[in-house]
């Protein structure tokens, strides 16, 4: 069964109970066996409420839908089982719409030529702006997989380490956690030349990450706290710094996140027309007069 | 089956055996319930008092830290987790607790009193054989008093370590 927030106060209430077993064995005269109830069952408390990874999949699948219809190469889709999209069929209809009238003279038929020409650019750009977003989305969703993780992970060592709680023990139990790692593969800016294509082999290792976990930074290092056996306090208290842990590499990654949208949503603000191109003066001539337009001249063959 | 119980039920089960430097003293650790300890009939005809206590010495020192590994495999084989040494300078508790077990005294003897068992933080390890007791050459019974002075010694340690977290 996968483990959700959900889990976290059936795994406060396995903490108290091995605590409950220590203090019996121990005697009920010492402040570092005998932990009040609340202070252990709301020890998770600040997680009671998180997103889950697997909402973030609606919107990067749409975000891959657009992608397939930006694409004016083929691309990676990112995919864990290493698909690739095709080029779309319907821009190249627009592209050879300009050649079409390449030999037409007369102001507005050059602009609407010059305007195809630059369409491939324009598009490309929108199509690594889509790739950025979906990556950053991508991101957050490791991110908050990687939180649960580590609090699945966390909450169950917590209790072990609780149950071996003995006079002669004093081991600690060593976890590793994975948020501190999480987004350290985020894409970087996008590119505005109409090279969006290389952002995706440049940025892939976040493409792949929403449906699948953690995997593709298994190969980094990771914070390991201890979880001390010597007594319930020094246990509860090794609890609570690793959730503090937790804490603070979240939000390092939100904030890793952020910057990146921010850095992505300048870029996009600082040269919108590299992204949305103005329409051609073609396209403000209304239909029904576009015969009387004099830009549009005449086709000379 | 909780974990508190197996980790219990998994050490009641444990054996651990350890052998002197020269192979010729045995010591046998059950759950710290009870601790035996053989003499090779070879070696105790032919070694003299010294020679025994220091065979026996260092055999007991073998298997406290024979019994920690076992103790921290048993409970890494149950739990699945990576148990191991507590790291000093974490918690200030756990370096007090520790501190104060490296110094505590511990001492058992058997019935009779011709051997005593005691330790300083189960480091410093001293036997005491009685000579006359040594001179009447009664293996059997130095075995069986070992042992009984061996697990009263083991039985205090843990008396001591609850008084010290008090």
């Amino acid at each position: 069964m996968t483990f959700s927030e959900y889990d976290l106060p059936g795994r406060a209430s396995d903490l108290l109970a091995a605590q409950k077993d220590a203090l019996e064995d121990h005697g009920e005269d010492c402040d570092q066996y005998d932990i009040p109830s609340d202070e252990i069952l709301g020890i998770y408390d600040d997680f009671a409420s998180l997103p889950s990874p697997d909402n973030f999949g609606t919107y990067t699948d749409g975000l891959l839908t657009t992608m397939e219809k930006l694409a004016t190469g083929g691309y990676s889709t990112g995919q864990t089982d290493g698909s690739t999209g095709v080029a779309s069929s319907v821009l190249d209809l627009t592209i050879s719409a300009g050649d079409e009238v390449d030999d037409w003279t007369g102001k507005g038929a050059d602009q609407f030529n010059i305007w195809t020409d630059g369409w491939k650019t324009g598009v490309s750009n929108q199509f690594a702006a889509t790739v950025a977003l979906r990556i950053l989305l991508n991101a957050e969703a490791a991110v908050w997989t990687g939180v649960l993780k580590d609090l699945d992970d966390l909450s169950n060592a917590a209790t072990k380490a609780m149950k071996a709680v003995t006079e002669c023990n004093g081991d600690d139990v060593t976890i590793a956690l994975s948020v501190a790692t999480a987004v350290v593969g985020i894409a970087a800016a996008i590119p505005t030349a109409g090279t969006s294509l290389s952002l995706v082999a440049v940025a892939g290792a976040g493409l792949g990450v929403a449906s699948t976990g953690m995997q593709v930074y298994e190969a980094a290092s990771k914070p390991e706290p201890k979880i001390s056996s010597c007594c319930p306090r020094c246990c509860i208290d090794d609890v609570k710094d690793a959730l503090k842990d937790i804490k603070t590499h979240t939000r390092e990654a939100e904030e890793k996140i952020a910057k990146d949208l921010d850095k992505n949503i300048n870029i996009i603000n600082g040269a919108w027309s590299e992204f949305c191109k103005p329409a051609p003066a073609l396209g403000s001539v209304p239909r029904q007069n576009i015969h009387g337009y004099d830009g549009l001249g005449s086709f000379p063959g | 089956m909780s974990d508190t119980n197996e980790f219990r039920e998994r050490w009641e089960e444990t054996v651990v055996v350890t052998e002197s430097p020269n192979g010729s003293v045995f010591v046998q650790n059950r759950a710290d319930q009870v601790i035996e300890v053989r003499i090779d009939d070879g070696y105790f005809n032919r070694a003299s008092l010294d020679q025994l206590r220091t065979q026996i010495t260092a055999a007991l020192r073998l298997a406290v830290a024979d019994r920690f590994r076992a103790y921290r495999s048993m409970l890494r084989d149950v739990s699945g987790l990576s148990f191991g040494q507590a790291e000093r300078g974490r918690r200030p508790h756990a370096d007090e607790k520790r501190r104060k077990s490296e110094e505590l005294h511990i001492e058992g003897s058997s019935a009779d009193g011709t051997v005593t068992v005691s330790a300083i933080g189960l480091q410093h390890i001293t036997v005491s054989i009685d000579g006359g007791f040594w001179d009447s050459g009664d293996r059997h019974t130095l075995e069986s008093n070992l042992g009984v002075a061996c697990t009263s010694a083991v039985q205090a340690q843990f008396a001591g370590m609850k008084e010290l977290t008090h």
